[in-house]
């Protein structure tokens, strides 16, 4: 069969429709009378074989045992979503509201943590490692706990007073992650856009938060 | 009467209140949903979460399910959508990240590798009684290689008309085109397919011959 023959558009097209049995009466003719055709006929073994090592690719046994445990799985997932009321942000995250909302607030606070810490920190001795910081905001209740901490942890490091006024950056910060700050308490703005939770999920603190909770259930 | 289709039952009875008839749709679906994800995504573990994915969806839907058209080809809609967006987080987390790369999770990197030395040993020693697995396993794999490296929508109209068996129609739901855009994906898919399995036949050809003569001669002798 001939390189021309393999790419003639319109005979692949007639042969796959045909295939599939979406041709008209008038296409079903045409196509019948070019299978006359050795490089016609040839081509529709191949597309044949396409179609049989594509079948034969579903015909792998699925593994029930692990279908019946991601079944089970699912009624944990769903059982924990309707302990919480149910939005979309259960949708779209795959978690559990009650979860999620947890992990965002450590998420937050973990990020505001970590932002303040390498950035604002005058130098390697003002830094907190990791592990401590994980550590400390791990120990908050809560993501307004967990950026107050770091807040006045942050000021402190950096040779400031806890109730110094705070720079532009740390403000821009706070604001962006959907806080503001009110007679020196922290108050919910609403949810974070996408594109800051983005920023904690690129920052990789969701799966540190979901280590931590798989190793606090165990 | 036309039969009532089972999957819309249950999923009116799950709308009911009934909670067996969800783990009874999953039960029916999600062995071809998850081979179906795991096309898109490349990747089992993430098929697996966006098929539980899927199902909360469905949950979370079902005061809203109207049965006008198959449960399956809402359900894969579904599938597709948050594969598709898991994609996206993927290529944004990575640059560099393609949905049309050849698949590389372990699973298939395996599979194909195992495949390609049973390739080479089909050339040193058929086992006449092994000819024939060899050859599908073969096909197989190639085939498998090949699907990875269709743009996606063209991966996905392929898959759903050959393997799940839905009417152009009915894939043009799932991904939300035309019937005439689906014949098109269907045909341009199936056309590369084939130019792979045919290009790659005639470069075999040589060492194939020169096996199948290996072998007459040893049956021979």
């Amino acid at each position: 069969m001939s390189d021309e023959s393999h790419r003639d558009d319109s005979v692949d097209a007639l042969l796959s429709a045909g295939m599939d049995d979406a041709l008209s009466v008038a296409e079903r003719a045409e196509l019948d009378g070019l299978l006359v055709q050795d490089a016609v006929a040839s081509r529709a073994e191949a597309f044949d074989e396409v179609d049989a090592a594509l079948r034969s690719l579903a015909e792998e046994p699925a593994d029930q045992a692990r279908i019946a445990a991601s079944l089970e799985t699912l009624h944990e997932r769903l059982d924990w979503a309707e302990e919480a009321p149910a939005d979309a942000q259960t949708a779209q995250t795959g978690w559990p509201r009650s979860a999620s909302s947890f992990g965002l607030g450590l998420g937050l606070a973990a990020a505001a943590a970590a932002m303040f810490f390498f950035t604002v920190g005058s130098g390697d001795d003002a830094r907190l490692r990791g592990e401590e910081v994980e550590e400390r905001v791990g120990a908050t209740a809560s993501l307004a706990e967990g950026l107050a901490y770091s807040r006045v942890a942050a000021r402190s490091e950096a040779g400031l007073g806890a109730e110094s006024q705070a720079g532009p950056e740390e403000e821009a910060m706070v604001t962006a992650l959907g806080y503001v700050e009110w007679a020196g308490d922290l108050s919910e703005l609403g949810l974070a856009s996408p594109e800051d939770l983005e920023i904690v999920e690129q920052l990789e603190l969701l799966d540190f938060i979901a280590a931590r909770e798989a190793g606090g259930q165990g | 009467m036309q039969p009532v289709d089972p999957d819309i039952q249950l999923m009116l009875a799950f709308r009911e209140g009934d909670g067996d008839a969800l783990s009874a749709l999953y039960e029916r679906w999600a062995a071809p949903l998850l081979r179906y994800l795991e096309r898109i995504v490349k990747n089992r573990a993430t098929a697996e979460e966006l098929l539980q994915d899927t199902f909360i969806r469905v949950h979370g839907a079902r005061d809203r399910y109207s049965a006008e058209a198959r449960f399956s080809t809402w359900l894969f809609r579904i599938g597709r959508n948050l594969a598709l967006n898991e994609l996206d987080r993927a290529r944004n987390r990575s640059p560099h990240f393609t949905t049309d790369a050849p698949a590389s999770s372990a699973l298939y990197s395996s599979s194909a590798s195992s495949a390609a030395t049973r390739k080479v040993v089909s050339l040193v020693s058929p086992l006449p009684s092994q000819d024939e697995e060899v050859d599908a396993r073969r096909s197989q794999s190639r085939i498998h290689e090949a699907l990875g490296e269709l743009p996606e929508r063209q991966r996905s109209a392929l898959w759903l008309a050959i393997v799940e068996g839905y009417s152009y129609a009915e894939v043009a739901t799932v991904l939300e085109t035309s019937t005439a855009s689906v014949k098109s994906l269907v045909h341009r898919a199936r056309a590369q397919l084939a130019d792979q399995i045919q290009a790659e036949d005639e470069t075999s050809i040589v060492p194939v011959a020169a096996a199948k003569t290996r072998k007459t001669l040893e049956a021979e002798s």
